[in-house]
C-alpha cells in the first residue's frame, strides 16, 4: 500500500513558524502531496529544518508558512 | 354611469396595489434579495473551496477586495462572527437598509454567533428584516460532508490500519494525536488535506499523519451512496488511535 520514491514529486505544507523558530504543531496541515512516503519524507525534512523567526520592531513573531517541499528519488 | 364606474376602480385598488403604496421601496428590497441570494452562495462557494484545500473555514473579511472580488459589490459589507476548522458564521449588512442584517451558520458554530436558527438557512433582522429574503441557496457546495451531519445514514468507520514500524523513541502508548482528514468515497485516506489540531510533539504528529494514510475506512453514506466526509480524529473513531500502539 505505501507508495515508495519513484518519481519526485511536491508536497506542500503549512505551518505556524513560532517565534522561536520552530514549526508549531498546531495547525500544521499537508497542503498537496501524492501521499505514501512523499508525505513522510516531506516531513522529516521539515523537523530537521532551521528557521530564523519573522520579525517587526525587532522582536520575534508568530508567522504562517506555506512551504513547497520537492522530494526526489 | 361611466364616471362612477371609473372612480369605483379608483377606490378599491387590488391588493398588489396597496402593498406597493404602503412600502415604495419593495422593488428595491426585491432586487436586494437576489443580490443576497447570490452573495450568500459565493460566500459559501469560498468558504467550502477553502475548507477542501485547508480543511479550515476562514474570516476572509480583511482580504475580500482581493481573494474574492466577486463579494464586494456595491454597497454589501460581511462581518463573520466566527469561523474555525468545523464551520463559519457571517452577516451581510447593505448600505440601502441600515440596521438590517441577514446571517448564516455553517457547521459547528456558538450559540451566540448563529444568525439562523438552522445551519444553512438565511434569516435576516432589523426594520426591514421581515421583508428581505435571500434563497433558497445551496450552502453545501463543495461535496464534503461533516462526519457528524445528521443527514448522514452512516459515518465513516475505521476499518483496520497495517502495522506501523515507527522509531522506537515514539513506541509509547497513550500519546494522542487530533487531526483532521477527509475520508474518500472509496474508503481511502486523502492524502492531501490534513489538518493536525494539536499533538504532543512534531514527531508525532508526523507519524500519525503517515499512519492515518494507510488505514481503510468504510465511508459515510448519504442517501444510499457513499460521500466524501470530513473526519476529526479521534473523535469519531469511538476510541483514540495511538501513536506508538499497534492499531487494529
Amino acid at each position: 500500500m505505501r507508495m515508495r520514491l519513484h518519481e519526485p514529486h511536491r508536497v506542500l505544507l503549512q505551518f505556524i513558524l513560532g517565534p522561536e523558530g520552530k514549526p508549531e504543531v498546531p495547525g500544521l496541515t499537508v497542503l498537496e502531496s501524492v501521499g505514501g512516503d512523499y508525505t513522510r519524507v516531506a516531513l522529516e525534512i521539515l523537523e530537521k529544518c532551521r528557521f530564523e523567526p519573522a520579525q517587526t520592531s525587532g522582536k520575534p513573531i508568530r508567522v504562517l508558512i506555506s512551504l513547497p517541499i520537492d522530494v526526489r528519488p | 354611469m361611466r364616471s362612477r364606474a371609473i372612480l369605483l376602480l379608483v377606490l378599491t385598488p387590488g391588493p398588489g396595489w396597496a402593498q406597493e403604496s404602503r412600502d415604495p421601496d419593495s422593488a428595491m428590497v426585491a432586487r436586494l434579495s437576489a443580490q443576497m441570494t447570490y452573495h450568500f452562495s459565493v460566500l459559501a462557494a469560498a468558504e467550502w473551496r477553502r475548507y477542501g484545500t485547508h480543511l479550515d473555514f476562514v474570516p476572509l473579511t480583511p482580504r475580500l477586495p482581493d481573494e474574492l472580488p466577486e463579494l464586494a459589490h456595491d454597497g454589501f459589507a460581511t462581518v463573520f462572527l466566527e469561523a474555525s476548522d468545523s464551520g463559519w458564521s457571517a452577516v451581510v449588512l447593505h448600505d440601502s437598509l441600515p440596521g438590517t442584517a441577514c446571517g448564516t451558520y455553517v457547521g459547528n458554530v456558538a450559540v451566540a454567533n448563529r444568525p439562523s436558527t438552522a445551519p444553512g438557512e438565511i434569516a435576516c433582522t432589523g426594520d426591514k428584516g421581515r421583508l428581505v429574503h435571500p434563497g433558497p441557496v445551496s450552502l453545501q457546495v463543495m461535496h464534503i460532508l461533516f462526519a457528524s451531519d445528521p443527514t448522514l445514514d452512516a459515518p465513516p468507520k475505521i476499518v483496520g490500519c497495517p502495522e506501523v514500524d515507527l522509531p522506537k523513541d515514539l513506541r509509547q502508548p497513550l500519546r494522542h494525536v487530533r487531526m483532521i482528514s477527509l475520508i474518500d468515497p472509496n474508503g481511502t485516506v486523502s492524502p492531501a488535506p490534513v489538518r493536525v489540531l494539536d499533538a504532543p510533539s512534531f514527531r508525532y504528529a508526523a507519524a500519525a499523519i503517515v499512519v492515518l494514510e494507510q488505514c481503510r475506512w468504510r465511508p459515510g453514506y448519504r442517501d444510499r451512496l457513499a460521500v466524501r466526509t470530513a473526519v476529526r480524529l479521534p473523535d469519531v473513531l469511538g476510541r483514540d488511535i495511538l501513536v506508538g500502539d499497534s492499531l487494529p
